[in-house]
């Protein structure tokens, strides 16, 4: 089986030569076939190597060394991840990411899913009204968030409070209170996100063949039914790529606490109420010229997401491969 | 005759040696030398300084000057990554504290060292209370003072003559009493605009009940004195009763204009008759209250300049920011930035009485000079500052007792201290 795939993509490269992995020697014209598509993929590989794959070592090694960006590091061992996990901070920060990247990847995916149902047909006024709501995708960044910021003041220019003024009711501060903090995160991401979603969610859809929505149909499934037992089945990989690369995306949450909530002094927001495990990365390295705590806290990032990549992958096996 | 004729070619070779050395080092003195200057702020800040940098290069015509501004978000990070790469600017200007700490680090040089002259002079005539942040606790100077900002109170007469109040308040309990008459009258009351809910809006209540963050040898934090409980229990005060508004920077000049916040707290700036000009003549600023110290004491900011320690033009470096302490480059710079309505503020006061203002807002600002300190210059203060806020905002936001809240960031403090 192996074999075989190994095999197809050596006939697909090299125009239809067949390959018997394990033979210790490949032949010549197996050799040649391989030359030119390496020598493409040489100059990405280089790259690769010198911004991916070099930073992310030394980024391990600094981990255990005390790095400050002017004197040499100097191996300190583990104490950089004992330091951490006795770092109350960090637990806030860890805390906030995680309530953060739940709340996002499942109001996300939920509003992508639906919009996607609602406005995934053919006619106008569905093309205009996914435009709409993929337009903050493509609107987001730094400008976005400036207006958001100026949306949620207290004071009497914030655009939310005003309109609550009309209705007779009091100014909240939005971006003051701590027990909102991660609410107003969330609500900027998701607004930000779900164009993105629901786009994915489309094509998925599309993909479901028409055959089985009829022949359920005839069979006098109802719509409920047909949406359980056939879309949410068979959108299985669009979802799992969505969870996985929203997973990943709300992990490495950043612009949107620095710009709302940062301060000079402090990148969390009022008791930390906002601090993320990026933020806090940032300002422990470049805020406090410690990279080789920042880079421990990466190396924890990392671990996370790598073990939470890993479940959502095998929850997302089809059902007959996961009980194998 | 061998001994006149060894002394006559020794002469001869130290004349020659001499010559050599004049000669060269006039050509170094006239060769070209470009000079980059990262300035930390907003873009009006390579504005000001090329006040400077003009005089500057057409007293030495062969010393041209690169300038880029950094916005205060970016500049720490950027300059971290300059010292690192060891390219990049040969001047910085930036926060009160970075000096030290990139000094400590082996990014800036050291002035004490290299320019004692310099040294001295930036260390006899600059104010103290700004001094005592620049300057390491073993007497090292890695960045002097190059422009200040001092807290102030901002007040609009009308009002608070409206509310019943004459004058701008003077103590703690007239600030207290003002505030409630002030909201009685129906507006929204006070406003904190620098440093809002953390430890820079606690700093002045600390130091005027007679506190301070550490002792005076920087041995130990002493924020939970007695002193510091009641400052703090007082500041969040403001917050719990008079319902200080806890956003991150609420816009003060928006608040008197509106007339919805007829007093508060700011940075030094003058310019609200052209920022809000319906509020022209209707504001007025005033030196801070007195706490039970008798102290009014405001915090002082502003920016440090240095030079990098890998710049290859360090002496031409040191010798222009020796520039900026002359008092007709100051003068210039003052009255340039106010052409560009910008206010500057050098950190001597004889300088900053130069500086075009009504002769009430002058006076005031000369007033709260007198009175005002810079951030502590004690190692690991500014790892603490998280924890200092987080002390100060658990009191106000969380209902927390100000002496545990201000022992768990003493903890901290000290345990800084040592690392």
């Amino acid at each position: 089986m192996r074999n075989d795939k190994m095999g197809l993509a050596a006939s697909t490269v090299g125009g239809g030569v067949k390959v018997t992995l394990g033979s210790a020697q490949p032949s010549r014209r197996v050799r040649r076939s391989f030359t030119i598509p390496l020598l493409l993929l040489l100059p990405f590989m280089v790259l690769f190597a010198a911004f991916v794959l070099y930073p992310v070592i030394n980024s391990l090694y600094l981990s255990f060394t005390n790095y400050n960006a002017i004197s040499a590091p100097k191996l300190i061992g583990i104490a950089n991840y004992t330091d951490l996990l006795q770092d109350p901070r960090f637990y806030k920060a860890l805390g906030n990411t995680a309530l953060f990247v739940v709340s996002v990847v499942v109001i996300n995916t939920v509003l992508g899913l639906t919009l996607a149902v609602v406005f995934g047909g053919e006619g106008v006024w569905d093309q205009v009204m996914r435009a709409v709501f993929f337009l903050p995708s493509v609107a987001g960044g730094i400008a976005i968030l400036a207006v958001w910021k100026w949306i949620l003041n207290s004071e009497g220019y914030g655009i939310l409070n005003a309109a609550r003024g009309l209705f007779g009711l009091a100014p909240i501060t939005w971006l003051g209170t701590p027990s909102l903090a991660i609410a107003m995160l969330v609500m900027v991401a998701v607004w930000g996100g779900m164009g993105g979603t629901m786009i994915l969610f489309v094509a998925g859809l599309r993909a479901i063949p028409s055959e089985l929505y009829e022949a359920a149909a005839i069979d006098g499934a109802t719509p409920s039914q047909r949406f359980w037992k056939i879309t949410l089945p068979l959108l299985r990989p669009t979802m799992l790529y969505i969870i996985i690369t929203g997973t990943i995306g709300a992990f490495q949450v950043f612009n949107e606490p620095y710009l709302l909530f940062g301060g000079v002094s402090s990148v969390g927001g009022l008791l930390d109420s906002a601090l993320t495990l990026v933020t806090y990365l940032y300002d422990r390295g470049f805020g406090r010229f410690q990279l080789g705590y920042a880079s421990a806290v990466a190396w924890v990032l990392f671990i996370i997401v790598f073990a939470l990549t890993l479940i959502n992958l095998r929850l997302g096996e089809p059902e007959d491969r996961t009980s194998e | 005759m061998n001994a006149p004729l060894s002394r006559t070619v020794s002469r001869t070779l130290v004349s020659a040696l001499t010559g050599t050395l004049l000669l060269s080092s006039a050509a170094f003195a006239q060769a070209p030398t470009k000079l980059t200057i990262w300035l930390t702020g907003d873009p009006t800040e390579t504005k000001v300084i090329q006040t400077a940098t003009d005089l500057y290069t057409k007293a030495h015509p062969n010393v041209t000057f690169a300038l880029q501004a950094l916005p205060w978000s970016d500049a720490h990070a950027k300059i971290l990554s300059a010292a690192a790469a060891q390219q990049g600017p040969d001047i910085i200007t930036g926060g009160l504290s970075w000096g030290i700490e990139l000094g400590n680090l082996g990014g800036m040089v050291n002035l004490t060292k290299a320019y004692p002259v310099l040294d001295k002079q930036v260390k006899t005539e600059n104010l103290p209370g700004i001094l005592q942040s620049v300057v390491t606790t073993d007497g090292q100077l890695y960045a002097m003072p190059y422009n200040l900002t001092v807290q102030l109170q901002f007040y609009r007469p009308d009002l608070l003559k409206a509310a019943g109040v004459s004058g701008a308040p003077k103590t703690w309990d007239q600030l207290t009493g003002t505030i409630a008459k002030i909201q009685a009258s129906g507006k929204k009351g006070y406003m904190v605009q620098w440093g809002n809910l953390d430890w820079l809006g606690l700093f002045p209540y600390l130091y005027q009940a007679g506190g301070s963050y550490y002792d005076k040898g920087c041995t130990k934090a002493t924020v939970n004195s007695p002193a510091g409980v009641k400052a703090l229990t007082y500041f969040a005060g403001l917050y719990k009763k008079f319902k200080v508004p806890t956003d991150a920077s609420p816009d003060l000049g928006g608040g008197l204009d509106n007339g919805n916040y007829p007093l508060g707290t700011s940075y030094s700036t003058f310019n609200f008759d052209i920022t809000y000009p319906k509020m022209k003549g209707k504001w007025a600023v005033s030196a801070l209250p007195a706490g039970p110290s008798g102290k009014y004491t405001g915090f002082l900011g502003g920016t440090v300049i240095g030079i990098m320690a890998y710049s290859k033009n360090k002496d031409a470096a040191a010798d222009f920011l020796k520039s900026l302490n002359d008092a007709k480059v100051s003068k210039a710079l003052i009255d340039n930035a106010f052409k560009a309505g910008l206010y500057f503020i050098p950190p001597r006061s004889d300088f900053a009485a130069n500086l075009s203002l009504p002769a009430d807002q002058k006076a005031a600002l000369l007033k709260q000079l007198k009175d005002s300190a810079g951030p502590p210059n004690c190692p690991g203060f500014e790892a603490s500052n998280p924890d200092l806020s987080k002390a100060v905002q658990s009191v106000i936001l969380n209902n927390a007792d100000p002496k545990a809240a201000l022992d768990m960031a003493a903890a901290t403090m000290n345990a800084n201290l040592k690392k």
